[in-house]
């Protein structure tokens, strides 16, 4: 029973920690005291008070915002597609997003507020071409992920072309299909902040429409669920979630898999926090997979989505053979 | 009492029932019977509001059952589908869901809810296992667990599109006696069974399907029943020498 309180305790004390640790740490190899005695004394000219406020700020709320929204939108769509592999990455809604973010960076590169609303639009678009392609190859679990491997490659395609057509978008589109908080700046915080807040909330109220769902179509109905209406605004909460996090630091890979995954480990058998969790988890991944970017190899920084790729892939891998354990479990 | 008139229904714009009337009346254990593709689970969802009709009139208590909002039907008519996925759930979350049509705005359930999820879990037989998830149960047992949820939903009407599959013989028993006890409660009660021998020896009357049609509603024990279903099935129906029990045996 005091299990739950316990785990948010100890996760948002980690979290916490991690904060901290971003705020003072880095790979410039600024003294923390430097940090701290600029804070104190208030001095904005200061270099320890410009890099904490300018840098590593906005990038550790940027790290915060995009992992919790991955983290929510990945848990939405598994659950919604009935897929524990389904996530934002694998399923080609970043890819959606990315390619609409792009566009809007391309075209209007100073209308900030324009990113987040093109990358929900695209990551939208993507969806419904994954759930329409998956509906009517034929909606299975392995269908639904090649569908989204594939509207995946060709929006990348797109991008690939946008880049050659603009040349001038290739400088962003290489960090940008990397992912990373590195150009995360308080302008583009604040264009994205209310949408993901607003994204998060709603997640937040259709927890138990989420966990009727996970029942599959026809229980949900059952229960006098409008099943097709609330599919409808669970895929559109999470593709602007996605969008949120897509507009801040790119095709984050990975974020959405794994913090869902880690919240069901911590919380098996309670659904209703499980949301919750796997947004804290979200959030601490990308805190912390963005300092150990910057510290491991200081002074150079390795980009937090290969960092999150070498995580990602393996486990993805376990994921795949504790699936297919299951099968043949629920087969015998 | 839910009332069909020449109710016609289907998939992607194909009939597979036609023009179909019958009753469903409080008090009674209906079994539906019929040879695989006669429109069995196809009936039940019509009248659990999964398919809408293309033609005829349902009504529950004379309401027009297709104009009735999903949450109100629900609250009426509770429904176990044959597709029984298994969520990340425990049992308890999963019966709860039962009570999904009764919850207020602010989606909580009360003591009275809590409560009700409680009883319906331990007239499934399940309660022991009410903080198990499904995937760690067998078949068997999640059967009752989605038993727990419909019974949770507390409604007047009952459908159970075959709630006798992967049940042992004394649980498929077990079923049906706690199936007769609620309509002996005042429900309707609706199940499709492929079992002959179960549904003629527990049912109070049968609804026999062939291709989408009413061939015929038979009371176990009278003697154009055997006949009726013999005819449809293909095979003989037996009484062994127990009174009420009965065996299906080729031609």
């Amino acid at each position: 029973m005091r299990r739950k309180p316990l785990l948010f305790g100890a996760l948002l004390a980690l979290l916490l920690a991690a904060c901290a640790a971003s705020l003072l740490l880095g790979a410039s190899g600024l003294p923390a005291g430097e940090i701290l005695t600029a804070l104190r004394s208030g001095d904005s000219a200061a270099r320890g008070y410009l890099i904490l406020v300018h840098i590593r700020l906005p990038r550790l709320l940027g790290a915060l915002v995009a992992g919790a929204c991955l983290a929510c939108a990945g848990s939405m769509l598994q659950s919604v597609l009935g897929n524990p592999l389904a996530s934002p990455g694998i399923i080609g809604v970043n890819s959606g997003a990315g390619l609409a973010a792009l566009l809007a960076m391309v075209f209007a590169p100073r209308a900030f507020a324009a990113v987040p609303l093109c990358a929900f639009a695209g990551a939208l678009l993507a969806v419904l071409l994954v759930c329409g392609v998956s509906a009517l190859v034929g909606a299975s679990r392995s269908t639904l992920i090649l569908s989204g491997v594939a509207v995946s490659t060709m929006l990348g395609a797109l991008m690939d072309a946008v880049v050659t057509f603009w040349p001038d978008a290739a400088v962003s589109r290489s960090s940008f299909s990397i992912g990373g908080f590195e150009g995360v700046t308080l302008e583009r915080l604040a264009a994205v902040a209310p949408l993901a807040a607003l994204g998060l909330l709603a997640a937040l109220l259709l927890r138990t429409e989420l966990s009727v769902l996970s029942m599959g179509e026809e229980a949900a109905r059952s229960v006098g669920l409008r099943a097709g209406l609330f599919r409808a605004l669970l895929l559109t909460d999470a593709a602007l979630l996605c969008a949120c996090a897509v507009s801040l630091c790119g095709l984050l890979g990975f974020v959405g898999l794994i913090a869902p995954h880690i919240a069901r480990l911590l919380l098996p058998r309670d659904a209703r926090a499980r949301l919750p969790a796997a947004a804290l988890c979200g959030a601490l991944l990308c805190a912390a997979c963005d300092l150990a970017a910057r510290l491991l190899f200081a002074p150079y920084e390795l980009p937090v989505g290969i960092l999150l790729s070498l995580l990602g892939v393996p486990f993805f891998l376990a994921l795949l053979f504790s699936q297919k354990r299951r099968n043949r479990h629920d087969c015998a | 009492m839910i009332a069909l008139d020449r109710l016609c229904a289907g998939y992607g714009g194909r009939a597979k029932l036609f023009d179909l009337s019958l009753t469903l009346r409080p008090g009674v254990l209906t079994g539906i019977v019929g040879p695989n593709g006669s429109g069995k689970s196809t009936l039940l969802k019509a009248v659990a509001g999964l398919l809408m009709p293309m033609g005829g009139q349902m009504t529950l208590d004379g309401q027009d059952l297709t104009r009735m909002p999903p949450k109100e039907r629900a609250r009426k008519i509770a429904f176990m589908p044959q597709s029984r996925p298994v969520p990340e759930l425990t049992v308890a979350q999963l019966a709860a869901h039962g009570r999904y049509p009764h919850l207020g705005a602010r989606r909580a359930l009360s003591a009275q809810d809590r409560a009700l999820v409680s009883e319906a879990m331990t007239r499934a037989g399940i309660a022991q296992h009410a903080g198990t998830l499904l995937s760690e149960l067998s078949g068997g047992e999640r059967q009752r667990a989605y038993l727990a949820m419909l019974l949770a939903q507390d409604a007047p009407c009952l459908l159970l599109d075959e709630p006798a599959a992967f049940l042992d013989p004394g649980a498929q028993l077990d079923l049906m006696r706690l199936l007769r006890l609620l309509a002996s409660e005042g429900r309707a009660v609706a199940v499709v069974l492929h079992d002959l021998p179960l549904a003629l020896s527990c049912c109070d009357e049968l609804l026999v399907l062939r291709a989408g049609r009413l061939a015929g509603c038979a009371i176990p024990g009278a003697p154009e029943t055997a006949e009726l279903l013999g005819e449809i099935f293909g095979v003989r129906i037996v009484p062994a020498q127990e009174p009420g029990v009965y065996a299906v045996a080729g031609r």
